[in-house]
C-alpha cells in the first residue's frame, strides 16, 4: 500500500485513525493499533514477507533486553558478542535478499563457472527497518538507550506504517520516549494534515508530472535524443527524484503528527545547496546521519589525519551507494560523491565560498544532476551515454523538434517545481494559516483543501503512480 | 548467590530464544529461497497458461521490433519477452509477458508498461468507450522475476493463471 492511493486516503487511514483515537488513552493499547494497523499496511503488498519481518523484530527485541542484561551483570564482553552478533544477522538478511543476486551474477562473469540462481522478490522497506534495528541495538549496547521490555511498543517502532516502507529511518533514540508519552492535539493532528497534504501535492502533482517526461524521453532512442531534450530528461528526473521521495517524507512526517509523533525531517531543500557536502546535509537527512553515526564515526571519522579521513569517507559513500542497490551504477553513484566531498573537503575548502552565489548554486546542481543520471540508469554503460549525449556526443543534434516539444510540454510545470524547491512559497503559507484574521485562515484552509481535491482528481484518474524509492 | 545464578539462568534463557528465532529465520530463508516457484516456472509453460485461460490459443507472438515499439523496450536485455499485439488499430486486446534477468529491471518495465496503457487510455478516451473500460480493467501482475501484463475482456482469467502457474 502507498500514501498516494485512494485506498489509503480514504479507507486505511480514516479507519486507522478512528481506532487509534477512540482507544482508551493508554499508550500500550495505542501502540497495539499501531503495530496492529502497520502489520496489515505491509501485508498489503507483502503477505509472506511480514513474517520475515516479525522474526527480525523478536531477535532484535530478545538481543536488547539480553545485552542490557549482560551490562547490567558487569558481563560487557558477553554484550559485546550479542551486539556483534545481532547486527551480524541484521546484515546478513538485508546482505541476502538485497545482494545476493548481484554477487552471484558478479562471481558468474568473473570466473569460469555458472552458479544457478534465481532473483527473490526485495521485501519492500527491508533497507529501512533493519537500519532503524540496527540502530537500537547499537544504542542499547552504548547504553544511550535502555532497551524496550514491551515488545508491543517495540514491534509499533520498527513497523509504524507512516516510516515503513520509505523512512525517514527513525532512530529509536529520536522515538524513545514519544513511544511511551506523546502529545496528541487538534493542533498537532492539524498540523500533520497539511503536511501529508502538501507532500501528497508534490508526490502526486510534480513528482508525477516530471516522471511522466522523464519516462517519455528515456524512451526515445539515443539516435533522437538531442542535447536540449537529454538536459530536459535530466532537470525532468531531478525534480522527479526530489518532489517523490521529498513528498513521501512530507507524508510520513504528516502521518506521524497526526499519530502524535515527531520525526526528523529528511529533506532541507537540498536544491537550494551552495555546494555538494550541503547539499547531502539537506537530502536524505536521516540516512546521512546514520551513516555518521554508526559507520564514519566508528571508522575513525576525521581523527587520525588525511588520508585515513579519505578512507573513510569513500568507504561510507561505497555504502552508501550500496544501499541503495544491488547494482554497480549505484556504487559508483556513491563513489563519485564521496570522491565530491574530499576534494571539497581537502582541496577546494574555502575557495568554492568565495565564487558568486549563483557560481556555487550552479556548480551544486551540475554536479547533482550528474549524478541523477548515474542513478538513474539502469547500467553504469547507460548513464555514460546519456551524460555523452547531454554534451553532443551520440544524439541527435543541439535541439530538435522533439527537444522543443518536451520544453513546451515541461516549461510551466518545470518553473512551478523549481520554485517549490526553495522555501519561498513555504515560508508565506504559515502566515496565512497561522493568521489570526478569519479571512487569511480560510485562505489557507482553501489552499490545502485545493491540494487535496486536485491530487485526489489526479489519482482516481491517472494510471501513472509509481514511486521511486520503494525499490529500496 | 541465588539471584546471580537466577540472573545468568535467565539471560541464557533469552539468548536460547534469540537462538531459536535465528533458527526459525534461516529456515524461512531456506523456504523461500528453496521454494524455486518462480525459477521453476520457465516462459513455455507461463505464456500457455495465460493464452489458454485469455482465449488466445490460436493467436501469434508479435514480432521483438513490436515490443520495442509499443513499449520502447529492447527485448535482448531481459532473459525473455513474449508480446501478442493488437490486431488492429481500434484494437486494444494485448498480452506481454517479461523474464527478467535481473529484479533491478522490474521498475523499468512497469513504467514502460505503464507509459503504454497512458497512451492507449489517452488514445481513446472520449470516443473508444469500450476500449477504455477494457484498458482500465487491464491486469499487471508481477510475481518474482516476472511481469505480466494483459489488457483483454478475459484479463482476470488470465491473471489467475499467470498466479497459478507458479504454484
Amino acid at each position: 500500500m502507498i500514501f498516494s492511493s485512494i485506498f489509503f486516503i480514504f479507507v486505511f487511514l480514516p479507519v486507522v485513525l478512528a481506532i487509534y483515537y477512540l482507544v482508551p488513552f493508554r499508550y500500550q493499547l495505542k501502540n497495539l493499533v499501531l503495530l496492529l494497523a502497520s502489520l496489515v499496511f505491509y501485508a498489503w503488498g507483502e503477505p509472506i514477507y511480514v513474517i520475515l519481518m516479525l522474526l527480525g523484530i523478536g531477535i532484535n527485541y530478545v538481543g536488547g533486553v539480553e545485552i542490557e542484561g549482560y551490562l547490567q551483570a558487569g558481563r560487557e564482553r558477553n554484550a559485546k558478542v550479542a551486539c556483534i552478533s545481532i547486527v551480524a544477522v541484521d546484515l546478513a538478511v538485508l546482505g541476502f535478499y538485497k545482494y545476493y543476486g548481484f554477487v552471484l551474477e558478479n562471481i558468474n562473469a568473473i570466473l569460469p563457472i555458472d552458479i544457478p540462481y534465481h532473483e527473490l522478490a526485495l521485501p519492500i522497506g527491508i533497507s529501512f527497518y533493519t537500519f532503524q534495528t540496527i540502530s537500537y541495538i547499537i544504542d542499547v549496547y552504548r547504553q544511550k538507550v535502555e532497551a524496550q521490555h514491551s515488545v508491543i511498543t517495540f514491534g509499533a517502532y520498527v513497523c509504524m506504517f507512516p516510516q515503513l516502507i520509505a523512512g525517514p529511518i527513525v532512530r529509536y533514540s529520536d522515538v524513545e520516549k514519544q513511544l511511551s508519552k506523546r502529545t496528541l492535539s487538534l493542533e498537532k493532528f492539524g498540523d500533520g494534515a497539511m503536511w501529508f497534504l502538501r507532500g501528497l501535492g508534490k508526490k502526486v502533482l510534480l513528482a508525477n508530472t516530471m516522471g511522466s517526461v522523464f519516462d517519455s524521453i528515456m524512451a526515445l532512442g539515443a539516435a533522437d535524443t538531442s542535447v536540449l531534450t537529454a538536459w530536459i530528461g535530466c532537470f525532468a528526473y531531478t525534480m522527479q527524484i526530489y518532489f517523490d521521495f521529498g513528498g513521501y517524507s512530507d507524508m510520513a512526517v504528516g502521518l506521524g503528527k497526526m499519530l502524535g509523533f515527531e520525526f526528523m525531517k529528511n529533506f532541507d531543500y537540498p536544491y537550494t545547496a551552495k555546494s555538494v557536502t550541503e547539499f547531502w546535509r539537506r537530502w536524505h537527512i536521516s540516512l546521512s546521519s546514520w551513516f555518521k553515526e554508526y559507520v564514519y564515526i566508528p571508522l575513525g571519522g576525521n581523527r587520525g589525519g588525511t588520508k585515513k579521513a579519505v578512507r573513510n569517507l569513500l568507504v561510507v559513500w561505497a555504502l552508501t551507494g550500496l544501499w541503495h542497490g544491488a547494482a554497480w551504477n549505484f556504487i559508483f553513484w556513491g563513489l563519485y560523491y564521496g570522491i565530491i566531498l574530499c576534494v571539497e573537503k581537502y582541496i577546494l575548502k574555502e575557495r568554492l565560498g568565495k565564487l558568486p552565489i549563483v557560481c556555487q548554486h550552479a556548480y551544486t546542481m551540475l554536479l547533482v544532476m550528474l549524478g541523477w543520471v548515474l542513478f538513474s540508469a539502469p547500467t553504469l554503460g547507460r548513464a555514460l551515454a546519456y551524460v555523452g549525449t547531454m554534451f553532443g556526443i551520440g544524439g541527435s543534434g543541439v535541439a530538435d523538434a522533439t527537444g522543443l516539444y518536451f520544453l513546451g510540454t515541461c516549461l510551466v510545470p518545470g518553473i512551478i517545481s523549481a520554485i517549490l524547491c526553495t522555501p519561498l512559497i513555504y515560508r508565506r503559507i504559515p502566515r496565512i494559516t497561522r493568521a489570526r484574521e478569519w479571512y487569511k485562515q480560510v485562505a489557507g484552509a482553501m489552499i490545502y483543501i485545493g491540494i487535496f481535491v486536485v491530487s485526489t482528481a489526479y489519482l482516481v484518474n491517472a494510471t501513472y503512480n509509481p514511486f521511486l524509492y520503494f525499490r529500496f | 548467590m541465588m539471584e546471580r545464578m537466577r540472573e545468568k539462568w535467565s539471560l541464557k534463557k533469552w539468548g536460547y530464544v534469540r537462538i531459536g528465532l535465528v533458527v526459525l529465520l534461516a529456515v524461512f530463508i531456506l523456504f523461500d529461497l528453496w521454494g524455486g516457484r518462480v525459477a521453476d516456472a520457465d516462459m513455455e509453460s507461463v505464456v500457455k497458461a495465460v493464452t489458454q485461460a485469455a482465449g488466445m490459443e490460436g493467436s501469434q507472438p508479435a514480432e521483438a521490433r513490436m515490443v520495442k515499439r509499443f513499449y520502447g523496450l529492447n527485448p535482448g536485455d531481459y532473459e525473455s519477452v513474449v508480446l501478442y499485439a493488437p490486431a488492429d488499430n481500434m484494437d486494444v486486446q494485448e498480452l506481454l509477458v517479461v523474464k527478467l534477468k535481473e529484479s533491478s529491471q522490474r521498475a523499468e518495465v512497469e513504467a514502460a508498461i505503464q507509459g503504454r496503457l497512458d497512451t492507449q487510455l489517452k488514445s481513446f478516451e472520449g470516443y473508444g468507450a469500450e476500449q477504455t473500460a477494457l484498458l482500465e480493467a487491464h491486469v499487471l501482475r508481477v510475481k518474482g522475476n516476472y511481469v505480466f501484463y494483459i489488457v483483454h475482456e478475459r484479463a482476470a482469467e488470465a491473471g489467475a493463471a499467470f498466479e497459478k502457474s507458479f504454484r
